[in-house]
């Protein structure tokens, strides 16, 4: 099978010789939607929908396939939209796993994305599917292709997380940084070590390893500079460093530091959720109960209505936490609470710890 | 160890070499640098020392024989000091000191001065492999000078009659494509339209380049429009907005801002397909760039334009302008002229504005919400796509009171347009992303226009009428295998429509392929599990309405019409309507209720 890029070059190449403007125009709509992925992806996802439009027109069947799997991509990595993602997904597990699809290098990134459509949906309800479907991508993936790799890596990492499986998350993420050097284009080696820097932090925050995310935090800090799409990273790295300043009780640079990662955010989209672990960690860092709990309620509003189901069931354990500490924790959050355990095919492992929480407002 | 000091060393041949093909992106820049040396050294000529009949001129010629292009003019010609003083001296350029100097004494010609860093000439080599300078000073001897780009040069006494210069250039491979007279020409006219000096090419009598910018010109519209076709290869474009000098309040004081040029906006345009917003730059009459996206205003994605402003500074290539103060000045003021030509536009010109507004709808709509003042002056222009045909906001709610109803899928089967008017008003198409924020920010901004979304599902629109009348035609129906409500509707002449949720096409095709075995193994639980919480929630079947306010479906319930009239009756109606859905169907199910339609048919007649 064909790299995608590789086969993006050749046909871009070809569309130079003969002058055809219209088809080039293709590359242009998919640039286009990646420049503004990280603020605005809901126009990514119209631009790659149009360039899709724009395929069928011209008759190009490979770039159709190409631009479907970059809207799900869209919703997916970009919008963060499991809920609109969910169909999207199905229709093109049909059109991929046709004979046309079968044969074209997106299919992986299409697998790749049902599998993190999944995770980030319901990980515990469908814990089976996602470790056979890791398993077959796992197969899937030839040795050489490294980015796959580190994509999905991720993906098993937040899985792991999800599953707070936290040791394995951890040992994997290094194994994927140890694999760095095999990417050979600096761009790909800054996106797959950032985005795995990323994930490595919320882990060590967990595993209260502090010492190592501040290490980390700085090296994502300083590879997301490199990279004009990683203001992301960059604002998370940021507001890290902010709380780890705040536990070594400098508040000062601790509060320049969370302003510094607010600025890097600028006008990303979904701003109330990217940074949520490290801005509600800081608030707690600074016992700004409040704060903290203002940040998880943003971040609910954001996941519930994108299918995020697992994901606000958490919020909702670290919402009910946060209120007990404040004592303010009513019989009606904890409803509340209970009821998003409804969209969960397997709630036990929630209800459980909920369980254990008791009012006290 | 002691401190030392010590100086920088030269390697001139690989300075040359950088600074000659690493500076410039293209070799047509060359031919634009040594050009405007040729118009400095006229305007040199005219300002310090020119008869009365004095009539500068540039003209380029080739010898294809010899790969040679000569740039010849008659301006002032160097002396033996000059060649050593400037010419020779990377970085000092005669142009700039000469404007200094008349700056200070608040001579005429200043702004016709073009060179700045002393660096231009060097772009021959960028060009050429070997270069030679036939030159006669106004007093003193004709020389010439040749160069291989080497640390060394040659001069001796030279055989030029006329004073002026001549530099002769024996062209790379690479810059061969100069040899051709039509290239040439394409090069002066993009990058030395403007200039004052006339330029010839191959001994044509006919002028090159313009002269005078079209703005400056007679009848300026007329030649900007004329300008527009010639250069834009565009249609006529549908506006066009001179610009002048324009102030900055500083606060504390004003800043008058140079500026001259036009904007235009072309026919249409196609939102990242065939978008605009940039202008051609302009820096005292010679082109730097070809299409500057940051001086226009974001949301002017529809404007293209051409400015001459002596403010901006190039870089050293002059290839593209420094981002700096007065770069921002500039922008600030075509920002203003541009507004304030539209919003007058709309007032003096509503016609035109529509025009302006119907030809990039999309590109305008996808902005305005991003620009509370851009919004404001577009809001009630920019057209909608309805269910009936485009209609602006203010058109739209004189058909529809204060709420617009808009679905964002894309209204697309004749049933679905049929359905978005179940309450006698058109529904806006808001499949494009921007139009939902585009509707919000309308509502935010008209506090009594109410938004009713009506996706995902058009049976949003339909009204559930459960009367006991309708129960027989509710069973004859469901004994014909289709699932019915009871509902009314508009339009009432439509007997029954069938919908189908968003999701069914995809869970039948997932269903297909699952029977296929076409998933691989580690993925197919996923895909089962989809299909059938799909089907558990009936998310794969149709729904056939009928509508109860239709007067053939009300004959249908009155007992005088035998059950086996009334039950072929329903078989037409629902057959009809499963084919007029246009949805869930291939070929052969088609045929299927196309028999089955025919057939019903029969017994009826």
């Amino acid at each position: 099978m064909s790299d995608r890029w590789d086969e993006f070059d050749r046909r871009v190449r070809q569309w130079h010789r003969d002058g055809d403007a219209d088809r080039l125009n293709l590359t242009t709509l998919y640039y286009r939607g990646f420049e503004c992925h990280e603020i605005d992806p809901a126009q990514t996802f119209a631009l790659y929908t149009q360039a899709r439009d724009e395929a069928r027109r011209l008759e190009e069947p490979w770039w159709v396939l190409f631009f479907e799997s970059w809207r799900l991509n869209a919703l997916t990595s970009n919008a963060m939209d499991f809920a609109r993602a969910m169909p999207l997904a199905m229709e093109l597990m049909v059109l991929f796993n046709s004979p046309e699809g079968r044969v074209h290098p997106d299919r992986q990134m299409v697998l790749d994305n049902v599998l993190y459509t999944y995770i980030k949906t319901d990980p515990h309800g469908y814990e089976d599917d996602i470790e056979r479907g890791a398993r077959y991508l796992d197969e899937l993936i030839e040795k050489g292709a490294v980015g796959m790799r580190f994509v999905l890596n991720h993906r098993r990492m937040v899985y792991l997380s999800f599953m707070q499986r936290w040791d394995e998350a951890y040992e994997l993420a290094l194994r994927s940084l140890g694999l760095i050097d095999q990417v050979t284009d600096s761009h790909s080696r800054i996106w797959h070590s950032a985005w795995t820097l990323y994930q490595l932090c919320r882990v060590c925050y967990t595993l209260e390893r502090f010492d190592e995310l501040s290490e980390y935090t700085d090296h994502l800090r300083e590879i997301s500079t490199k990279h004009g799409q990683l203001r992301r990273t960059q604002a998370d790295s940021w507001i890290w460093h902010a709380m780890l300043l705040r536990l070594q009780g400098d508040s000062k640079s601790a509060a320049r530091a969370y302003q510094r990662g607010l600025t890097a955010l600028g006008p990303v989209e979904r701003r109330d959720s990217i940074c949520a672990d490290p801005m509600a960690a800081y608030f707690e860092a600074c016992e700004n109960w409040q704060g903290a709990l203002e940040i998880r309620d943003q971040e609910l509003a954001d996941v519930s209505p994108k299918g995020m189901y697992h994901r606000a069931c958490e919020i909702h354990l670290d919402r009910c936490r946060i209120l007990q500490r404040i004592g303010t924790l009513t019989d009606q959050d904890l409803t509340l609470a209970r009821e998003a355990a409804n969209l969960l095919r397997k709630p036990k492992w929630y209800l459980e710890k909920l369980d254990q929480i008791q009012p006290t407002g | 160890m002691d401190t030392t000091t010590g100086r920088f060393q030269l390697h001139l041949p690989g300075l040359l070499k950088v600074l000659a093909e690493h500076l410039y992106s293209t070799q047509r820049v060359g031919v634009r640098e040594l050009i405007q040396n040729a118009h400095d050294t006229c305007v040199r000529r005219s300002v310090e020392q020119a008869p009365q009949s004095y009539q500068p001129r540039i003209d380029l010629t080739i010898d294809v024989a010899n790969r040679m292009l000569r740039v010849a003019d008659n301006g002032c010609g160097l002396t033996e000091a000059e060649i050593h003083t400037y010419l020779t001296v990377i970085g000092r350029g005669y142009t700039r000191e000469l404007r200094e100097r008349l700056a200070v004494e608040e001579t005429d010609g200043t702004p016709e001065l073009i060179g700045q860093f002393g660096i231009g000439f060097l772009s021959a080599f960028l060009l050429a492999s070997e270069v030679t300078v036939q030159t006669r000073p106004i007093s003193g001897p004709a020389l010439k000078w040749y160069s291989t780009g080497d640390e060394q040069f040659e001069m001796r006494s030279g055989d030029r009659q006329e004073v002026g210069t001549t530099v002769e250039l024996k062209l790379k491979p690479a810059s061969l494509f100069l040899l051709h007279e039509e290239n040439l020409l394409n090069v002066v006219q993009e990058y030395a339209d403007f200039l004052p000096t006339p330029i010839y090419v191959e001994g044509s009598s006919i002028q090159a380049n313009l002269g005078t910018p079209p703005w400056d010109q007679e009848n300026s519209e007329d030649a900007c429009r004329q300008y527009v076709r010639r250069r834009f290869d565009e249609a006529d474009p549908i506006w066009v907005l001179p610009l002048h000098d324009g102030t900055i309040n500083l606060g504390h004081d004003t800043l008058t801002v140079p500026l001259s040029g036009f904007l235009f906006v072309p026919k249409q345009s196609v939102v990242s397909i065939k978008e605009y917003g940039s202008v051609a730059v302009y820096i005292r009459k010679m082109a730097i760039c070809e299409a500057d996206k940051d001086l226009l205003p974001p949301w002017a994605r529809f404007v293209r334009g051409v400015i001459d402003c002596p403010v901006l500074q190039p870089t050293a290539s002059r290839e593209a302008v420094h981002q700096d103060d007065a770069f921002d000045s500039v922008r600030q003021v075509i920002a203003s002229q541009l507004s304030s030509g539209l919003r007058e536009l709309s007032e003096s010109s509503p016609e035109i504005w529509r025009q302006i507004a119907y030809g990039h709808s999309d590109v305008i709509m996808g902005w305005a919400s991003k620009d509370p003042d851009f919004f404001r002056m577009v809001a009630d222009s920019v057209p909608l796509k309805t269910s009936r045909g485009r209609l602006t906001v203010p058109e739209y709610l004189r058909e529809s009171g204060d709420v617009i109803y808009y679905t964002t899928r894309e209204l697309g089967s004749l049933q679905d347009k049929l359905l978005a008017e179940g309450r006698d008003v058109p529904a806006v198409d808001a499949s494009w992303f921007a139009v939902p924020a585009f509707l919000q920010s309308y509502a935010a901004l008209h506090p009594d226009v109410t938004l009713v979304q009506l996706d995902d599902d058009l049976e949003l629109l339909l009204r559930p009428a459960a009367k006991p009348e309708f129960n027989e035609l509710v069973e004859l129906c469901e004994e014909l295998g289709f699932s019915v409500r009871i509902a009314t509707f508009k339009p009432v002449d439509l007997p029954a429509v069938m919908t189908y949720p968003a999701d069914a096409e995809t869970v039948r095709g997932a269903a297909a392929a699952l029977d296929e075995g076409l998933f691989p193994d580690g993925f197919s639980g996923f895909v089962r599990d989809f299909v059938e919480q799909r089907r558990a929630a009936r998310s794969d079947t149709g729904t056939l309405h009928l509508n109860a306010a239709c007067p053939l479906v009300q004959r249908l319930t009155q007992s005088n019409v035998s059950t086996s009239r009334k039950q072929a009756a329903l078989s037409v109606i629902a057959h009809f309507a499963r084919l007029f859905c246009g949805r869930m169907l291939d070929a052969s199910e088609a045929a299927t209720d196309l028999g089955a339609w025919w057939r019903s048919l029969d017994r009826l007649v």
